[in-house]
């Protein structure tokens, strides 16, 4: 009875998509849409003149559609392409959806040949996209309503959509939104004829301080016929736009370095507990960070996380695994290279680098080149506090893991049994040994944790980069860096060094010199300073310094 | 009795040996080289081209060869290490005597075989885009020049999306200096102030751009401009994540890239890079017959040789150029009746042909190919949705008319000894 009665239902439900499906050939924008499949040009440009005066807001999605080359003419009706599908044979089949709710029509696909595309040519997208702005005030996705709300200022010819573009800014549930729509009218506004007008523009995108704007206002002021008080309100607002400017600046090469610095701290920590505190130079220390970037990955595959459908709950999932999976092999090679190699550091340094490499390439021919790892949705996009002043989720998430990293390593050495013995160890090898610390134990768990650290480092990059098997390459001499000028084996002198150096590396870039030469800079100034203090900002003090 | 048994296997060797000898004398055969990395930081993009080679190969093969010689082809691996370049190169010519090669990505590595080709006058089919400003007599280049590739997606960005503010964006190296300097001088010439224009490079393998997309974002701010990519390999992954992380879309300020094509895309995480652009001189979605029985062999290829990826494995401009660089050269050959290089190269000017994407034709004179341009839109899977398409092919030119208004380019080098 029950299975009758869900099975009715469907039947019921499936009638009421075909009742949509042909209700919307009645709709009277179906009837005109069906003009874009003519063959005459300027026929197709009447339609999509008459379509826009409809001022129908479905319109926005369907141009959009249209521009992109996604819709169809099939049985003398226009649907949309929902995607493209190849059989064994390279024969292209296309599923097709309704124009307006994109919901499947057919379950079958249609074969390409038997279906036409309508492709409108390069002066017709113009108009489109032209017309789409227009539409997109109205848009009901706050994004598209930005972008639109963006893109009508910087077009000519638009008083006619002023009085929207106004009613926008006061109304408007998105701060963004109202902000680029006050803008975005008194950048039209500037672009008319009469001066009173242009000088209230000028004025109110002053106030407003419309970076976009300036461009707009400069070659204005560089025309020869500007008149005396005009030419006065536009150089009070550049004055004032320039400042904004100079905010934004300095905001953002504040906010590169400190991000940049958080990676650099993030990947040092772990090679400051290895270097710092087992002397041992580990040229792998890269190539466990690509494990964690890897073992995330995986961990995606895992589970079938994809843009489309997001299984966000993935990222929390590969935080213990990728650390696991460094540390674990961090553990291996400790095990079977480095143990036999203590107090060599020339044949440490060779052995490593060489397991690195056999890493690089084992992992390039297991999972290959480059693979594409998809952050969580709750990672992309960014903080606007201010209209310029941003903050991408995934540099604060970043930022965030690597101060719960740098907590937590403090923590355990200061507050933990095991924290006690690694100090120990490190301070006195043959008399922690003697005092009955197992030595050798501690060398494995030290070791561990180091690439534990710095699969968490890979973990956290894969926000921000691809993923391929010689990414370690590209971290490990800045990591090397930020360890020997913080001090060697000290945490405050990792952290300080390590956001120094971001901070300094983006002054350099974002100031006076592209990221080419600054990366010379930062590497010379680096130089200078290791001249100056050998032993890094934080030198060890005491009887230790003298061993 | 032991004895006996090593005479036996001794004789056994010699017949072997003897009797292969002769086989090998008695079908005519012509070596041809394939000069790809096919291992370090190249092999990602190389190792396709190899795949390419050796199936067109295949296929002459099966259709009874060139001048009724089978074509065995002797693959030698570069290792992405330009010294080694020209050790290999030599190899080829002098050990294996090969009667053409085909080979090469990088310029760097072009470079460094230059010498070689040139010293013994052999013969190279280079099939990568690149920034010209070369000609030599002893390489036939099947890949666009900046006129075939730069120029037009300029234009495009001019034209149809009526773009005014250019910015052009490297990686730091000789193919993105000179492409840059050439897009430079032609946005001057459209009447493009300098203001207008910004320039800038970054290392290999850079990683982080916050800096320059803060940089981008204050540009593009007073709309209509985009920008011209000639970033290379894994720097574009973060690129075009912090572009949209920042709140930037293709809407705002489309990218035009000229170094990412299928053969990268099949290994990126394509979301960030939907909607974007890029120019070549071929798809794997342009729809003809032909093309997709190309596309379809080169899977199967790929499948039944148990290559990585197998039947996903797609095909991209630099493997279309390689894949008809070997179809030209026998046609050459047949044309010639000698596999000379000397004949050879006198028959491939002027040569038209078919390839997967259309007719083309070689230069009467300059070394290059005629070739038409395509825009495409990079779709989610990966592929390019076609845009826009130049009428017919595009004329060649080996050094840029941008560069030498004068038209006094240096004379060729290498040729007949």
């Amino acid at each position: 009875m029950c299975i009758r009665q869900i099975s009715r239902c469907v039947a019921a439900a499936s009638v009421f998509f075909m009742l949509a499906a042909t209700a919307s050939l009645g709709d009277p924008l179906a009837e005109l849409l069906r003009g874009l499949a003519q063959e005459d040009g300027e026929a197709r440009a009447a339609t999509l003149q008459s379509l826009v005066a409809t001022g129908d807001e479905r319109l926005e999605t369907i141009l959009e559609d249209y521009r992109r080359g996604s819709l169809y003419s099939w049985n003398d009706q226009i649907v949309f392409g929902i995607d493209l599908i190849e059989d064994d044979d390279l024969n292209e089949f296309v599923r097709i959806g309704d124009v307006f709710s994109h919901e499947p029509l057919l379950d079958a696909a249609i074969p390409l040949e038997d279906i036409l595309v309508l492709e409108p040519n390069g002066a017709e997208r113009r108009r489109v996209t032209r017309a789409k702005t227009l539409l997109g005030l109205s848009a009901r996705q706050k994004i598209r309503r930005r972008a639109a709300v963006r893109k009508i200022g910087t077009q000519t010819n638009r008083t006619a959509a002023l009085e929207k573009l106004q009613h926008l800014a006061e109304t408007d549930g998105d701060r963004i939104v109202r902000f680029a729509a006050a803008e975005s009218s008194a950048m039209i506004k500037f672009r008319s004829q009469d001066e009173t007008v242009q000088r209230e523009a000028a004025e109110a995108l002053g106030r407003l301080r419309s970076v976009r704007a300036r461009s707009l206002l400069e070659e204005a002021v560089r025309r020869e016929d500007v008149t005396a008080p005009l030419r006065d309100s536009i150089e009070t607002a550049l004055a004032r736009i320039r400042g904004r400017e100079r905010l934004i600046a300095t905001y953002d090469i504040v906010k590169s370095g400190i991000s940049s610095g958080s990676v650099l701290v993030l990947m040092a920590l772990g090679l400051a507990i290895i270097f710092g505190m087992m002397g041992v130079i580990n040229m792998a220390h890269g190539e466990m960070m690509m494990i964690g970037s890897y073992a995330t990955y995986a961990t995606q595959l895992l589970f079938k996380h994809t843009p489309e459908h997001p299984v966000n709950s993935y990222y929390i999932f590969a935080l213990p695994l990728a650390f696991c999976a460094s540390a674990l092999v961090a553990g291996l090679i400790e095990y079977l290279v480095v143990r036999r190699l203590y107090k060599r550091p020339l044949e440490s340094l060779l052995a490593t680098y060489g397991i690195g490499l056999i890493m690089i390439q084992t992992i390039r021919s297991i999972f290959g080149d480059n693979r594409p790892s998809n952050s969580p949705s709750w990672l992309q996009g960014a903080l606007e506090f201010l209209p310029g002043l941003t903050l991408p989720y995934n540099r604060l998430f970043i930022l965030m893991l690597c101060f719960a990293c740098v907590l937590g390593v403090s923590a355990l050495f200061r507050y933990t049994s095991l924290g006690l013995k690694m100090r120990a160890t490190l301070q006195n090898r043959d008399m922690a040994a003697a005092m009955g610390i197992n030595t050798r134990m501690v060398d494995s768990v030290t070791f561990m944790t180091g690439g534990g650290l710095a699969g968490v480092a890979g973990y956290a990059l894969t926000t921000i980069g691809g993923i391929t098997p010689d990414m370690g390459q590209n971290y490990i001499v800045d990591s090397f860096l930020v360890v020997v000028t913080g001090g060697v084996g000290n945490i405050a002198g990792v952290v300080c060094s390590g956001f120094g150096l971001g901070l300094l590396n983006k002054v350099l870039e974002g100031t006076l010199f592209g990221a080419v030469w600054a990366k010379i800079i930062m590497l010379l100034i680096v130089i200078a300073f290791i001249q100056y203090k050998p032993s890094g900002l934080f030198a060890p003090k005491g009887r230790l310094a003298d061993e | 009795m032991k004895h006996a048994w090593c005479q036996k296997l001794f004789v056994a060797i010699l017949c072997l040996t003897v009797g292969l000898g002769s086989s090998v004398l008695s079908a005519a055969e012509v070596k041809v080289g394939v000069l790809h990395s096919l291992s370090g930081t190249m092999a990602i993009s190389e190792t396709s081209l190899r795949d390419v080679v050796l199936m067109a190969v295949e296929e002459l093969n099966a259709k009874g060869g060139v001048l009724d010689h089978t074509i065995k082809t002797v693959v030698v691996d570069p290792a992405s290490d330009w010294p080694l370049f020209y050790e290999k190169a030599k190899e080829l010519i002098l050990t294996e005597k090969v009667a053409v090669t085909f080979g090469c990505w990088t310029s760097v590595s072009r470079k460094s075989v230059l010498p070689a080709f040139e010293e013994y006058n052999a013969l190279l089919f280079y099939p990568v885009q690149y920034e010209g400003e070369e000609q030599s007599l002893n390489v036939f280049y099947t890949g666009a020049t900046p006129n075939q590739q730069l120029i037009p997606g300029a234009e495009y960005m001019m034209n149809e999306l009526g773009c005014t503010k250019f910015y052009l964006l490297g990686t730091d190296y000789v193919f993105p200096r000179t492409a840059n300097k050439i897009l430079k001088a032609y946005l001057k010439k459209m009447g493009i102030p300098d203001r207008n224009i910004k320039e800038e490079y970054t290392p290999f393998h850079h990683q982080d751009y916050q800096s320059l997309v803060a940089k981008i974002k204050s540009f593009a701010a007073g709309g209509n401009a985009c920008i011209l990519s000639t970033i290379n390999g894994d720097s574009n992954v973060p690129f075009y994540k912090e572009f949209a992380n920042q709140g930037l879309t293709a809407d705002d300020c489309p990218i035009m890239a000229f170094s990412v094509a299928e053969d990268e895309l099949l290994a990126m995480d394509v979301q960030p890079l939907v909607g974007h652009l890029a120019a070549w001189n071929y798809f794997q979605s342009i729809k003809t017959r032909e093309n997709r029985a190309f596309v379809k062999r080169f899977k199967q290829f790929c499948q039944e040789k148990g290559l990585p990826l197998g039947k996903s494995r797609v095909t991209d401009d630099p493997i279309e150029a390689a894949y008809f660089g070997v179809k030209a050269w026998a046609q050459a050959c047949e044309k010639a009746k000698s596999f000379d290089v000397d004949k050879v190269r006198q028959a491939i000017y002027g040569l038209e042909f078919d390839a997967p994407g259309g007719r083309k034709k070689f230069h009467k004179s300059n070394q290059h190919t005629y070739k038409p341009v395509l825009v495409g839109e990079i779709r989610k899977n990966g592929q390019f949705k076609i845009v826009y398409q130049t009428d017919g092919l595009v004329e060649p030119d080996s050094y840029s008319k941008l560069l030498w208004p004068d038209g006094n380019y240096p004379a060729p080098t290498g040729g007949p000894r």
